[in-house]
Order: C-alpha cells, then sequence, then structure tokens
C-alpha cells in the first residue's frame, strides 16, 4: 500500500514535470518518458452505476481495481453508470460517463477529483459519448447530435457545436475536426461524417461513408480512416466498413470493402488495428500509407482473446493492449502484446467489467 | 364480505346475507402436486394490496418487484422465472404472447376471493389444455355474481405517498337463475417515496416518476341451474397509466418514460354435467392489449421515442371428463387460441405482425382411492406462426408428459407422501422473436424437467388446535435452451439466444395453525421456508459456471400471524430473502443484501341493525423502516401506511325476485 502510493506521489511528479505548462500546451511533448502507470476504464453494465478506474503500477505490477474510490474516499457512490470513454489530455484524466451524463475530470497522475462536467440538460441526458483533446480545449461528442466544447481550466461547457445524429467517435487533423454521425438511435441509421471547422467551430460539410459510423482515426499523411457497424439486423444485413476521407480535400477516398470488414479501428505510426468489439477476439493489421495487410491475425503467440473491446497502444513503445470484455458480465481483463504481436503481461480488473480503453501515465 | 377478511372473523361471522358461494378451496394436503393457498380472509390479514403482495408469503416464489405500487411486479416460482407459470383468471389463461410476463402489481386483491399456486400443475383434471402446459400455475378467483341478495360494498383507502382507492362492487340478482354484478375500482399514487442517497449513502431521496393511475371494471353475469348446468360471463376492463422510474442512476436524475395499458377481456364459460358420469366445460375469450410506451427525451430525429403495441387474443377451449369407476376418471381438453400483435407508431420500420396459432390437446388419466391417487397426462403443443414481413420462426410440435402419485402408507396417520414429474415445453415470446433487433426467429422452445418429492402432514380436530398442518417438499428443475439475452453489437443491442443450462435444487417447507385460545380469542399462524440452489451450468468452462442464478437467493421465507379478538384483528407479517447477486459473477459488486420486511394491520368491523356492516382498517407497511432492494438499483418503499373503511348494505328488496 506505502509503495504502491509512493509511486503515485512519483507518477505525480514526472507528469507535473512533464507538461508544465498544463492545459495549454497544444502538442504534447514529443519526447514520450515510459509509462509508470496503466490506466483501464471499465464501461460496467447498462444501468449497472459499477463503472470503475484500475490503475496499473506499471514498476510493482499491483493492479487497483477501483483505483478512483481509492483516491477519492468521499466518493462512496464511484464513477458511476457507463464510462464509454477516457482521455489524458494535458494533466487531467477526463472520463466520459454516458449514464451518468457527466465528464468527471480527475488529476491523470494522482487520480484525485477534480470536477465534473454534467451532461444533464433540463429534461434530458445529453448522452456523452466520446472526447477529444485539442487546441486546448476537450471536445466531446453527445448523442443530442452536438460536440461540446469544454474549457480545461473552468472545467465548464463553452461551446457547443451541432453536428449530424448520434455521433460517436471524433478525430483531428490540421484545423478539422471530423465526426462519426452513427444515428444509432434512429429507425435508419445515418452513414455520414461531419467535418467541422474548428477555428469557426462550425460543421463545414458532411461526408457520405458506410452505415452507421462509429470511429475515426487519422494516420501521419491526413489519411481520416472511418469505422463502423453497418447493420446485422437489417434485411438484408449491412456488414461493417471501413471508409478513407482524405483531410486534404476532405472528400471520400476509398471504401476498403469487405476484406476491411470492421467495425473498431486504432491507428499508431501509420498502422491500423482493426477489430470487431463483439465479434471474437484477434484483429487484423495493416500498413495505412498503402493499406496493405501486414498480418491477418495481429497475434502471433496464440493468446486468445474473448472480446476484444478495446485496442491502445503504449505511444512510447509501441506495446499494443487489448482489453477483453470476456462476455460482457465476467470480469474483464486487458492483455499487453508487442508489436509482434506477442504476449507480454495480463492482468485482470475484477470487479470491473467491459473494459474499453487503456491510458498512460508517464 | 371485505371485513370477513381477518383471518378467524370468517368463522364468527354472523351475516347470513353476506354469506358467499365461494369455491371450496382444495384441502391442500391431499393433492399429489404441491398447491399453496389464500382465501379471502386469509388474504385480508397480509396487508397486501395486489396479488404480487400476497403470492410473496407462498414458499417457493420470489415477486422481481421492482419498487412502489406502480412497479413491475413479476412472480418466479421455483426460479424458472415469470414466464413459466401460467396466470388463470376464473378458470381462463391471462395471456401475454408479446413478452411472457404479467405484472401481477396490476392485479388488486379488491375482488378476489382466492389466490392458489400449483407448483406443477392443477388438481383437477377438467380444465382447459392451456392450464397443463406450465411449470406453475397461479389461479385467481375473483367474486361471482351468484348470490341470493343484493348487496352494495363501498370500499375507501388511502396513504402514503398520495395512495387513494376508491372501489365499488353492487350484486344483484336478475330473473330467474340468473343474477349479475358489477365491480369497479380506481388507484391512484404520486409515488413519490424516499430512499438513502445511493451516491452516498447518507441523504434521503425520492423517487421520481413513480406515479401510477389505474381503474378496472368487471361485469359479471351468471347463470346458475344447478350445481350440473352453470355459465359464467365476464367483462373486464383495466386502464392504466405509469411512468417507469427506471433503476437509480448515480448522478443523473432524469426519469421521463411512461407506460400506458389498456386491457380488455370478455370470458364465458360453461360447465354442464352429461348424462350421469360425464362432465363438459366450454370455455371462451376474447382479449386485447395495449401498451403505449414514450421516452420522452429520447436523442433520436424526433425527440422522442413511442412504441404503440396491440395484441389481441381468440381463445377456445373444449375439455371433457368422464367417470368410468368410482375411482377411475379421464379427462381430454383441447385449446385453440389465436395471438396477434401490432404495432402502430412512427418509429416501427418492417415490424413483422407475427401471428401466432396455437392448438394444444391433454388427455389425463385418474386414479383415486381413499388413501392413494395416481394421474398420468400428456399434452400435446402444436404452434405455428405467420408473419408479415421477414421470416417467422418455424412450426413447433411437442409432447410433455406429467405423473403424479401420492399415498397415505401409514394407515389412518395421516402422512401422505407426493411424488411427481412434469416436462414442461416453453416456447419463445413475440419479443424474443420478434423484438427488433432483438428477437431471433431461430430460437428454440425451452424445457424443463420437474421433479417433486413431498410429504404432507395434516389435522383437523375439535380441540383448541383445530387445524394443523405442515407440508415439505424437494425439487429439481433441469432447464435446457434457457432462452436467455446476450449483447451483441454494442450494450443497446441485445439478441435473445437458446445458450443456458440451469439447475435447480431446493426445498419448501410450509406449517400452518389455528389455535382457539379462548371463546373469543383466536391465533391463526403460517410460516413458510425455501432453501435453493439455482446454478447456471452452461459451460462448464466459463467464469460463472455453477454460480448462482441472478436473483435466486439460497434462503427465503414468510411467516404470518393473526390473532382475533371479537370484533377485532390484528395480523403481523414477515417477509424475508437472504442475499443473492444481480448478475452470475458473484462479484461483490453484483451482491445484493438480504432483506426484511414486517407489517402489522388493525381491523375492526362493526355491524348495524340497519343489516350494514362497517370495517376500518388501518396498516402499516415495512414498519422498521427497513431500506431494501429486491432488483438492484430499484429501492423498495420505506416505512408507509394505509388506512380503510368499508360499508356494506344488503338489499331486502332484491330478494323478492328469487323466491320461487
Amino acid at each position: 500500500m506505502k509503495r504502491s502510493f509512493f509511486a503515485i506521489l512519483l507518477t505525480g511528479l514526472v507528469a507535473l514535470n512533464a507538461c508544465k505548462k498544463d492545459d495549454n500546451v497544444v502538442i504534447p511533448a514529443p519526447v514520450l518518458s515510459p509509462a509508470t502507470g496503466i490506466y483501464v476504464l471499465c464501461e460496467g453494465g447498462f444501468g449497472g452505476n459499477n463503472a470503475t478506474l484500475a490503475y496499473r503500477n506499471v514498476a510493482s505490477g499491483v493492479v487497483a481495481a477501483d483505483f478512483y474510490r481509492q483516491q477519492n474516499p468521499t466518493q462512496t457512490g464511484g464513477l458511476g453508470d457507463l464510462a464509454n470513454d477516457a482521455i489524458i489530455y494535458g494533466s487531467k484524466l477526463y472520463i466520459v460517463m454516458n449514464g451518468s451524463g457527466n465528464v468527471t475530470v480527475l488529476n491523470a497522475s494522482t487520480g484525485v477529483l477534480l470536477g465534473k462536467v454534467s451532461f444533464i440538460n433540463g429534461s434530458g441526458n445529453k448522452s456523452p459519448r466520446f472526447a477529444l483533446g485539442a487546441r486546448g480545449k476537450v471536445y466531446v461528442s453527445s448523442f443530442d447530435n452536438t460536440i461540446s466544447i469544454i474549457d480545461t481550466t473552468s472545467l465548464s461547457i463553452t461551446g457547443s457545436i451541432n453536428v449530424g445524429a448520434n455521433p460517436e467517435g471524433i478525430a483531428t487533423y490540421g484545423n478539422y475536426l471530423y465526426v462519426a454521425n452513427s444515428g444509432g438511435l434512429n429507425p435508419v441509421f445515418d452513414s455520414t461524417v461531419s467535418v467541422v471547422d474548428l477555428n469557426s467551430n462550425l460543421e463545414i460539410k458532411k461526408i457520405t461513408v458506410g452505415l452507421n459510423p462509429q470511429k475515426i482515426e487519422v494516420n501521419s499523411v491526413g489519411d481520416v480512416y472511418v469505422s463502423g457497424y453497418g447493420n446485422a439486423f437489417g434485411t438484408p444485413a449491412v456488414p461493417p466498413f471501413i471508409s478513407v476521407i482524405s483531410a486534404a480535400t476532405n472528400t471520400l477516398k476509398t471504401n476498403l470493402g469487405a476484406a476491411y470488414a470492421y467495425d473498431h479501428i486504432r491507428i499508431h505510426n501509420d498502422t491500423a488495428y482493426l477489430y470487431n468489439n463483439y465479434g471474437g477476439g484477434d484483429c487484423k493489421v495493416i500498413n495505412t500509407l498503402n493499406n496493405s495487410v501486414v498480418r491477418n491475425s495481429f497475434i502471433t503467440d496464440g493468446t486468445v482473446i474473448q472480446t476484444s473491446y478495446g485496442i491502445n497502444i503504449d505511444e512510447q513503445n509501441g506495446d499494443v493492449y487489448i482489453t477483453d470484455a470476456i462476455n460482457f458480465s465476467s470480469p474483464g481483463e486487458v492483455t499487453c502484446f508487442n508489436r509482434n504481436g506477442v504476449k507480454k503481461f495480463s492482468f485482470s480488473v475484477s470487479p470491473g467489467i467491459i473494459p474499453n480503453k487503456v491510458l498512460f501515465a508517464r | 364480505m371485505q371485513w370477513q377478511g381477518v383471518v378467524v372473523a370468517q368463522q364468527v361471522d354472523t351475516l347470513p346475507a353476506v354469506k358467499l358461494h365461494s369455491k371450496k378451496l382444495p384441502d391442500v394436503v391431499n393433492l399429489p402436486v404441491p398447491v399453496q393457498q389464500f382465501n379471502k380472509a386469509e388474504l385480508d390479514g397480509l396487508n397486501s394490496l395486489s396479488v404480487a403482495d400476497a403470492v410473496k408469503f407462498f414458499s417457493g416464489v420470489l415477486v422481481k418487484d421492482y419498487g412502489g405500487i406502480g412497479g413491475l411486479k413479476t412472480i418466479s416460482v421455483r426460479s424458472l422465472g415469470a414466464n413459466h407459470t401460467a396466470v388463470l383468471y376464473d378458470g381462463v389463461a391471462v395471456g401475454d404472447a408479446q413478452g411472457g410476463q404479467i405484472d401481477l402489481g396490476k392485479f388488486s386483491l379488491d375482488n378476489i376471493e382466492s389466490i392458489q399456486l400449483f407448483s406443477t400443475q392443477p388438481p383437477d383434471i377438467l380444465m382447459p389444455a392451456r392450464s397443463f402446459a406450465s411449470a406453475s400455475v397461479l389461479s385467481l378467483h375473483a367474486q361471482s355474481a351468484e348470490r341470493q341478495s343484493g348487496t352494495l360494498t363501498l370500499k375507501l383507502k388511502g396513504g402514503s405517498f398520495g395512495f387513494i382507492n376508491p372501489s365499488l362492487s353492487y350484486r344483484m340478482p336478475l330473473i330467474g337463475h340468473f343474477s349479475q354484478g358489477i365491480q369497479a375500482e380506481y388507484q391512484q399514487a404520486h409515488g413519490k417515496y424516499p430512499y438513502i442517497n445511493y451516491e452516498n449513502g447518507q441523504s434521503s431521496d425520492k423517487r421520481i416518476n413513480s406515479d401510477v393511475k389505474s381503474y378496472r371494471v368487471e361485469y359479471d353475469a351468471a347463470y346458475i341451474r344447478n350445481d350440473s348446468n352453470a355459465a359464467r360471463l365476464k367483462l373486464y376492463y383495466y386502464d392504466s397509466k405509469r411512468g417507469l422510474p427506471g433503476s437509480v442512476i448515480l448522478y443523473n436524475n432524469i426519469s421521463a418514460q411512461r407506460l400506458n395499458n389498456k386491457s380488455f377481456f370478455t370470458q364465458f364459460s360453461w360447465n354442464k354435467t352429461v348424462r350421469d358420469r360425464g362432465r363438459l366445460l366450454i370455455n371462451a375469450k376474447y382479449a386485447s392489449d395495449d401498451k403505449y410506451y414514450l421516452d420522452p427525451a429520447y436523442s433520436n430525429s424526433a425527440g422522442l421515442l413511442e412504441n404503440n403495441f396491440h395484441l389481441r387474443s381468440g381463445y377456445a377451449s373444449v375439455a371433457y371428463r368422464q367417470q368410468f369407476s368410482t375411482s377411475f376418471s379421464a379427462s381430454v381438453a383441447v385449446d385453440y387460441f389465436i395471438d396477434q400483435l401490432n404495432r402502430s407508431d412512427s418509429f416501427v420500420i418492417n415490424f413483422p405482425e407475427p401471428s401466432r396459432y396455437s392448438f394444444l390437446q391433454n388427455i389425463a388419466l385418474r386414479f383415486k382411492k381413499q388413501r392413494f391417487e395416481a394421474d398420468a397426462q400428456l399434452l400435446h403443443t402444436g404452434i405455428r406462426e405467420k408473419v408479415k414481413i421477414g421470416l417467422a420462426a418455424s412450426a413447433r410440435s411437442a409432447f410433455t408428459p406429467a405423473f403424479a402419485v401420492s399415498g397415505q402408507p401409514f394407515g389412518r396417520l395421516p402422512v401422505r407422501l407426493r411424488l411427481s414429474y412434469k416436462r414442461i415445453f416453453r416456447a419463445p415470446t413475440f419479443d424474443d422473436l420478434y423484438y427488433t433487433n432483438i428477437g431471433n426467429t431461430n430460437l428454440l422452445p425451452e424445457y424443463v424437467h420437474q421433479f417433486n418429492a413431498g410429504i404432507t402432514y395434516a389435522r383437523n380436530s375439535d380441540t383448541r388446535l383445530s387445524e394443523f398442518r405442515m407440508t415439505a417438499d424437494a425439487y429439481l428443475n433441469q432447464v435446457t435452451n434457457k432462452i436467455i439475452a446476450v449483447p451483441r453489437q454494442n450494450l443497446f443491442q441485445w439478441t435473445m439466444s437458446n445458450i443456458g443450462k440451469a439447475r435447480i435444487r431446493g426445498l419448501d417447507v410450509s406449517a400452518h395453525g389455528r389455535y382457539r385460545i379462548s371463546k373469543e380469542w383466536q391465533l391463526t399462524a403460517g410460516i413458510s421456508y425455501s432453501l435453493q440452489e439455482a446454478l447456471d451450468v452452461t459451460n462448464p468452462l466459463a467464469y460463472n459456471y455453477k454460480a448462482m442464478l441472478p436473483y435466486t437467493p439460497k434462503h427465503s421465507g414468510s411467516f404470518s400471524l393473526a390473532a382475533g379478538y371479537k370484533s377485532f384483528t390484528w395480523s403481523y407479517n414477515i417477509i424475508s430473502s437472504a442475499y443473492r447477486y444481480r448478475q452470475g459473477d458473484l462479484l461483490p459488486v453484483n451482491l445484493v443484501q438480504g432483506w426484511a420486511d414486517h407489517s402489522a394491520a388493525i381491523r375492526y368491523s362493526l355491524k348495524t341493525k340497519q343489516q350494514g356492516q362497517y370495517v376500518l382498517l388501518a396498516e402499516i407497511n415495512n414498519l422498521f423502516n427497513n431500506q431494501y432492494e429486491v432488483i438492484r438499483y430499484y429501492p423498495m418503499p420505506g416505512v408507509n401506511y394505509r388506512v380503510g373503511i368499508t360499508a356494506n348494505f344488503k338489499h331486502h328488496h332484491k330478494q323478492q325476485n328469487i323466491q320461487k
């Protein structure tokens, strides 16, 4: 216990050092120090009020399964319902609480609660989904067809951008924000990406992609990759897809086709990891500079992942962390692979269920 | 009649004008299958507002109670779930082809004369085939129209959380052998009951959007020629509007979803002796159920979500029983029914509008001597479906047998042993098969093997302990092809799947006694206890293999005590459950704590010279203000009160009409 507290303290100091200018830093420091801690966000069950944030001390390997409550003992209720996404931006950790209707902001080094940005709006919950840090602000997509702009100092919503129906993933390149409009709550799903000009905070156009887009990731040359669910229940069923938008022209560049039918994507160093977050464990690796297949199966050592629900990459060393939602009710697991798909270690986040995101404290 | 309610008052009731032709309840200890029951008097002592409250006192029963007067309350008998319990209202099945889970909170006890729960099946072999098609049967008997004189009953109840409940019942004879009655009831409650805040465990919050308004009107007509020729007609209408408070979501107190229900049915039943030893029973029913669901703050382009479902059902049944000798009888029953589900709202695309045609035939044989009984039965279920859009589930056909024996092996010692087996076929519901993005038309029926072995002891005597009975039953339920929801694509979109296997073992014990302390003092007590182990045995490799099924406590029980003295009756009741888990993964975060709910009541009945009678009632529920949940994050109300007054009048002049 003492040892882990010391480690956290140390983590805090390192992180503070790394980011002296706090949230006004536009581009994070290019040279990353090795991770000292690994955060794992567990979504929790729908209506279950059991979202958790776990923390694994890299040096000791000790996992604090409910790190949020441990670091915030007065918050007896815990994080709340449905933690959909989390990011570290500047010195802060932002957790998007979809069910509880807020963005819970923590000190990224210590996990201490700094404040909550409410997404409860009169008679409804805006239902926040995903967050992205850019230009000193945090942009949060919400099911009420908006992107909210959070001021990282006052921790309040200072602006709102109207986009398409039920926006999900967001990404940025240049002056633009790209938003996947899923329309997932409408009888007919959406199939567009909104392009938002970050100078005016206005949507300037919509680009048609596949049906029910979910995730957006960008490579180094401005290719915007969009993945989506399609509609497994449609007549006929529509398979998942990957569409590519060119940020240079803001037009659709290509749809990758049946061999790339995955609903989720994560890009790191121009390498994309494609996976289905309800369809088994393995993922496909492609090179986004020419869309060639690097490996059809990322895992090369026979390790079995039951339900790969989230993939995150440690940008410092390229390690790939796959979160396993198992059966969506059993305790989740996280497995770390090196970039060649060989397992390095794994750990349980019990009692956390449905882990969806891994973040790195440095 | 309501004041007969006190558990013991019924015996000393001296008002002949309101004697009911209530159906004689069977002697529960002599039957080959477990039966539990409450008559009107017993029901009145249980502080129960709805059928759901009363059945909590039966052993082996768990009521999934989502809290509050308007909250959903479904029954699970021996952990098989609500889909496995048939509900009969005056002998005819109350169907719900859409969801299969009947909300027992909608059935007010106001006009219920008796409730019986048959584990496995009803003891009478002259029943519609549908009565034999479930793992257990909950049989509700409403007040019947048959009586010799006109009576008018007015009731008014009120209580905590804005509860107001007036009702009226008027019974009158018509000409000849005809009689009729009308019953009307209104209920409302704002439902804003306090509960302990989940975020800090200290301050008090109020449940919101938990209001309910409902009314019910029933009309009965009866033609009672004599015991061997009787016909009954019932019209029933129920209308409710309620908030769906949902589970408490931390840091988010938005709750605005609404549910409106309109239920109508009319049923006709005719029972006639054919020659000497035959008996014919014909039933027919038409029912319509409309469910309107509204989420006024839904994040789609319309800004709201509506579901407007219409279920229509037609039902006909013919049953015939022949007594071949004093000890041997047999029956056949043939049922045919049609269920059709439509949806009419602007959010529906490609709703299949399924129709289901069910054809059930049952053959039952019974051999009965004084101290021995053996029953054998075979049910055939044939189902076919049609849809307007998409693929219909394929036709299904199944034969399911049942056997039961009981005997009194030790001479005159009133100890009986009973043994039964039944195979159950549970067809998937419309929701299981066709619910948008969730339904799966490839679903197979769920099957259960039910085994029961029991022992009973009963003694009625003229001593001070005038009644005493004990029952103990051990059972095993093996469920295969269990229909469960599994997530697919995202957490908002689940799909139904046949992946479950469950093994449920248990022991139900009950005891009941009536003791006369003095001429004026009487005590009645009942106790029930259930021990069970309901395990998921789906996948030996899974984390939750042999883990407790969700919401299946190992221990549960109830206790009720009533004391009568002259015109007063006091009653005290306890219902209790041990801890259980809300999910099959036995994590501490999924633990739901055990609880006990105590309630007490006092009743006073006053008879006046003018052939009227008044009853005053005061109830206190959850006496110790125990903050508990039956379903996690659905808090139950704390201490609350109800008071009521009943006035009953008899009409002499009406009596002249039926003098022959």
